[in-house]
Parts: C-alpha cells; sequence; structure tokens
C-alpha cells in the first residue's frame, strides 16, 4: 500500500541491525543468579532462541520476545517483517507456536492508520502461523518499534536445541544471505524496487514450511540466522556442541547486488559488530574475497534456518526443502559439522 | 578535494555522501570526510578500495577524517569498481549503423538492464552508456523511458543525475504514462516530462533516426 510514512527515517539502526551484540549481552547477564528449576529445560545459561519450560513430560512451552525499529517504509510490511522473526525463534525449537502478543513503541504523531497497519501486518502472519494473538502492550516513543512475544508448545523430546551438532552433520540453510546490507543499500536510495520486493518477500516468508518438512529427518540441531549473522549464529552452535564448523564460501546464495554493496562498504554497523564478538574464534581463508566475508557478518533480519542433519539424511533433506520453493526461499548446503582440534571454532574456505 | 562533515551519521550515509562527492568534477577525484564513528571509517575505506583510490585515516577532535584520493572520473561513477572495465567497453561501444550528417537520434529506454543477460550487469552497463551519452558531443535529441526502463527517470534511480545531465544538455527527456502508472510510479517521476503513445507514434514515424535499447 501507499503511504506517507517513510518507517526507515525514523530509525537509526534498521531490524536485528539494532541487537545488542553477543559478547555485551554475556558480559550482561554475568554473575546473575541461576535458578535451578530441572524442569527450565534451556534458560539464559544457553545462547538459544527461545527459553523452554517442561509442564508434563510429553509437554512443553517455548517463550521468545523479539522486536526492533523498522526495517520496512511500508507499516503493514514492517509488521509482517516483525512477526516472521519472532515466530521464527519457535520454528528454530522445532515447536508449534500458540499464542501470540504485541509489543509496540510509537511516536504520539504517528498517523493511526500507520499503526493500525503495522498491527494488521502482524496478525496476518500469526495467523498464518495457525496461532492467535492474544493481547499486548504499547507506549509512546520517538522511535517506533514493533515486535512480539509468542509461546508455543512441543513434546521435550522433539526439541530441537542448537548445542546438540554431531560430528558429520551436514549444514544446510534455508534463505539467501545478505539483507541487512541490501535494506541497508535501500535506505541509502542505492537499490530499487525490484530488489526491495525481493528483500521483503524473503523477511515476511515464515520458517514455518522449513521447520515442518524437516521434521521427520534426523536434525540434531537447528537454529534461525538473525542478528548475530551467519557466522555469529554458526559459532554458537559450534561452541554449544562442541565442535568445529567449516563453511563453504561459494555454496551461500547471496540477494542481488549484496556483494557490489558491501564492497563499495553499504554495511550495517552490526557487520563490524558481529565481526568483533565471532571475530577470535572465525578463520577466514585468505583467499574468501573480503565482501564475502563482510556479507557472512551481516545481520538477517528475519533469516532462514540453519539445520545441522545426520549426513545419511542430508541429501534427501535438501531435496524436500528445495522441493517447497518460494515457501523455503533459497536452499543451500553450507557446511560441515567437524571434530574440535583446538584453534578457531568456524572455518570458512572458499569452495562448495 | 570535496569536503563532508559527515559527523552524527550513521551506516549508508557518510558513504553515499562521499560517493556523490567523487561523482563531482570539484571532487577531482578526493573527499576528505568527517566522521565520529569506526563504523563508517571502516565503509569508507571499503569505499576507497572499491574505487580504486588511496585512503588515509587521520584522528581529528571527536572522530576521524578519512581522505580517499586519486579516484578517476570513471570509477567514481560506477556502482562497483571491480566492472569498471566492463563499463568502459559498453562506453566504446559503437552505435551499430553510421549516421547521417545532421540526423537527429530519438533513444527508446525499454528495460532497467542494457543487452540480455545478468540484470545486475546489465543495470551496470545501461547506467554507464546514459552517462555516457550524457557526456557525448552530441546528445540525442531525445530519449523516451518506457516499459520496465520508466523506473530509470523515477525516485531510487541511480540514473536520475545523468538524465537530469541529458536534459540540461537540450536532450528531451520523456517518460511513458502508462508505463508510470502499470508500475505505480505516476508520483515519483524524478526527471523530464511525460509522455503517450500517441506522441510516441509521432516520435516512431517522424524524421529522427530511431534507436531503441
Amino acid at each position: 500500500m501507499e503511504t506517507e510514512v517513510k518507517l526507515t527515517k525514523l530509525a537509526e539502526c534498521a531490524g536485528c541491525g539494532a541487537k545488542v551484540g553477543a559478547g555485551e549481552l554475556a558480559q550482561l547477564f554475568e554473575g546473575f543468579p541461576q535458578t535451578r528449576d530441572p524442569n527450565l529445560l534451556v534458560g539464559f545459561d544457553h545462547a538459544d532462541d527461545a527459553a523452554v519450560y517442561r509442564l508434563r513430560d510429553d509437554l512443553a512451552i517455548v517463550q521468545t520476545l523479539d522486536f526492533f525499529p523498522p526495517i520496512a517504509d511500508d507499516p503493514f510490511t514492517f509488521g509482517q517483517i516483525a512477526a516472521a522473526n519472532a515466530l521464527s525463534d519457535i520454528y528454530a525449537m522445532g515447536a508449534t507456536p500458540i499464542t501470540a502478543l504485541n509489543i509496540m513503541a510509537v511516536p504520539e504523531d504517528m498517523p493511526k492508520d500507520a499503526v493500525r497497519e503495522i498491527l494488521r501486518g502482524g496478525a496476518l502472519k500469526v495467523a498464518e502461523a495457525g496461532a492467535s494473538v492474544a493481547g499486548g502492550h504499547s507506549i509512546y516513543d520517538d522511535e517506533p518499534k514493533y515486535g512480539l512475544s509468542v509461546t508455543g508448545v512441543i513434546d521435550p523430546a522433539e526439541l530441537l536445541r542448537n548445542d546438540t551438532a554431531r560430528v558429520g552433520d551436514v549444514l544446510l540453510y534455508t534463505k539467501p544471505v545478505g539483507i541487512g546490507v541490501l535494506t541497508t543499500a535501500l535506505k541509502g536510495e542505492l537499490a530499487g524496487e525490484d530488489e526491495r520486493a525481493l528483500v521483503e518477500g524473503v523477511m515476511v516468508t515464515l520458517n514455518r514450511t522449513a521447520a515442518e518438512i524437516a521434521r521427520p529427518y534426523r536434525v540434531h540441531a537447528c537454529t534461525d540466522i538473525t542478528g548475530f549473522a551467519v557466522l555469529g549464529h554458526a559459532l554458537e552452535l559450534a561452541q554449544g556442541s562442541d565442535a568445529a564448523i567449516v563453511l563453504h564460501a561459494d555454496a551461500f546464495e547471496f540477494l542481488p547486488g549484496v556483494l557490489d554493496f558491501a564492497a563499495m562498504g553499504i554495511l550495517p554497523a552490526g557487520v563490524y559488530r558481529n565481526r568483533r564478538f565471532a571475530e577470535a574464534e572465525v578463520d577466514i581463508d585468505a583467499d574468501v574475497p573480503l565482501a564475502v566475508a563482510d556479507v557472512l557478518f551481516d545481520p538477517q533480519t528475519s533469516g532462514g534456518l540453519l539445520f545441522a542433519v545426520d549426513a545419511a539424511d542430508a541429501d534427501a533433506l535438501e531435496r524436500a526443502l528445495a522441493a517447497a520453493t518460494p515457501a523455503v526461499p533459497a536452499v543451500q548446503r553450507i557446511g560441515e559439522v567437524r571434530p574440535y582440534e583446538g584453534a578457531a571454532r568456524v572455518r570458512v574456505r572458499r569452495g562448495r | 578535494m570535496i569536503e563532508i562533515d559527515s559527523f552524527g551519521e550513521t551506516c549508508p550515509k557518510p558513504v553515499i555522501r562521499a560517493m556523490k562527492a567523487l561523482q563531482d568534477p570539484a571532487s577531482e577525484g578526493s573527499v576528505r570526510v568527517c566522521v565520529d564513528n569506526t563504523v563508517a571509517v571502516e565503509n569508507l575505506k571499503r569505499l576507497a578500495t572499491s574505487k580504486r583510490g588511496t585512503v588515509a585515516v587521520d584522528e581529528i577532535d571527536g572522530g576521524w577524517a578519512v581522505t580517499i584520493a586519486d579516484v578517476t572520473a570513471e570509477a567514481a561513477e560506477n556502482p562497483a569498481g571491480d566492472d569498471a572495465a566492463l563499463v568502459e567497453a559498453s562506453i566504446a561501444c559503437p552505435v551499430p549503423e553510421p549516421i547521417a550528417v545532421g540526423q537527429q537520434v530519438t533513444v527508446f529506454v525499454g528495460s532497467k538492464a542494457l543487452g540480455q543477460g545478468a540484470a545486475e550487469l546489465g543495470h551496470i552497463l545501461i547506467k554507464g552508456l546514459v552517462y555516457a551519452m550524457s557526456q557525448a558531443d552530441e546528445p540525442p535529441h531525445r530519449i523516451v523511458f518506457f516499459n520496465d526502463g520508466a523506473a530509470l527517470t523515477c525516485e531510487g534511480s541511480e540514473l536520475v543525475d545523468d538524465v537530469r545531465e541529458l536534459e540540461r544538455r537540450g536532450c528531451e527527456v520523456l517518460t511513458c504514462g502508462t508505463c508510470l502508472d502499470f508500475h505505480g510510479l505516476r508520483d515519483k517521476l524524478a526527471v523530464g516530462g511525460v509522455t503517450n503513445l500517441y506522441a510516441i507514434s509521432e516520435f516512431v514515424l517522424g524524421p529522427d533516426k530511431i534507436v531503441t535499447l
């Protein structure tokens, strides 16, 4: 829809680029009392996508909260992206979303229609996920922000964690890479309407289909790639699983123009934050172009799912995901899990 | 050398301002950008590399001054330095048939890309060619943007400045109104006037030599 409000002009940092760095977060929470409730299966001592609490032997609730400043100019699109991004953490745990609460901050002078469109975008995606918007909370703020807290359910036996990858697993990823760079280029009016439609289409795509397709396969670990970028999330997967990861630079599918924009220095601040956090544990071969390395540190608002799947199931899962395009936007076999032998946890090398 | 004060500006802004300044002949291939965050410093260093220029970073009060120098006019115009040779090739590409002396040319642009193949490359090429035409000794008499090409004269197009230059040098710039409406771009037109198929039929049947890109 057409609107007078150009939302991204109101935001300093776009989408998941606004996320506090992983290293900073760990410092912030250091020394806090840890609960010892044995039913809290995944809590904040883990760098996982959502919290998981066991209610019964065969039932756990999964809780997550995600919100950020506008990453799209159109309020309806922004609402959809924020909701797809919030729901993604539930899918990354292998769970099914059931309810969602809106969280919103809006400038007092923002037209009511625009506010409504943001909420309508969110409601549309929550409905597409088969869940219900059950309420929410709004405040006034100079910079608009929107997101949701989503609750899902799962049988604890089916839980997909991000610290349980096994040596030999193949890594499959489900969305094209470079969302942060391309949205930055759009903000700078360097990319056109085709690119806008493409990147927004990727961001509003729910990870539901990918998660459902993966269910029957031997997926040992899963995470969604968002603010910490491909390399930050791969590093968490490797560290948590006490393994190493090798990524193949030429196996990635990048959004159009992204490598050119990266080479020109059209990079969001999150690239450097992520680089600082992960650099010490990431070894990038000298022949990998700087632009590719930068894009692998690029925050992916509403990115895809990263599966660590048993090598014996990898071909079948890859085919099944590819058959679901565009509901699964871009299936890439980006690397594999190796034994950890000291030195860097994640290595990026040329080739596929 | 053009000086830019980018204090208080984040992410794409300092780079975009530097890029635009480098395209200004007054810069003579160098800019000095004052920034207050390391992200901007790193992004400007990448810009310098992609434009095959030199870069120096000096600490100043409250931030850094990044000086980019020795950027050629061609490199300044190109979206990505690595494709400079390709764009040069497109600029050097001769018009297929010799044009009778004194005959005027109307150019039709029906796509955002020049030629078949990778859309991204095609866009780089058309940008290079429009720039070259804007600098030619004899710019075309008239240029008409139609179909997907209509977006090139609208807000958000990287070609707007070069098309303005064409217009300034006496070229009549027109965009197909039906096409603007179809793409919802009617109120986004940034350069030139709007035309229709009656006028276009007169151009096609008229005395001008017609070149369709």
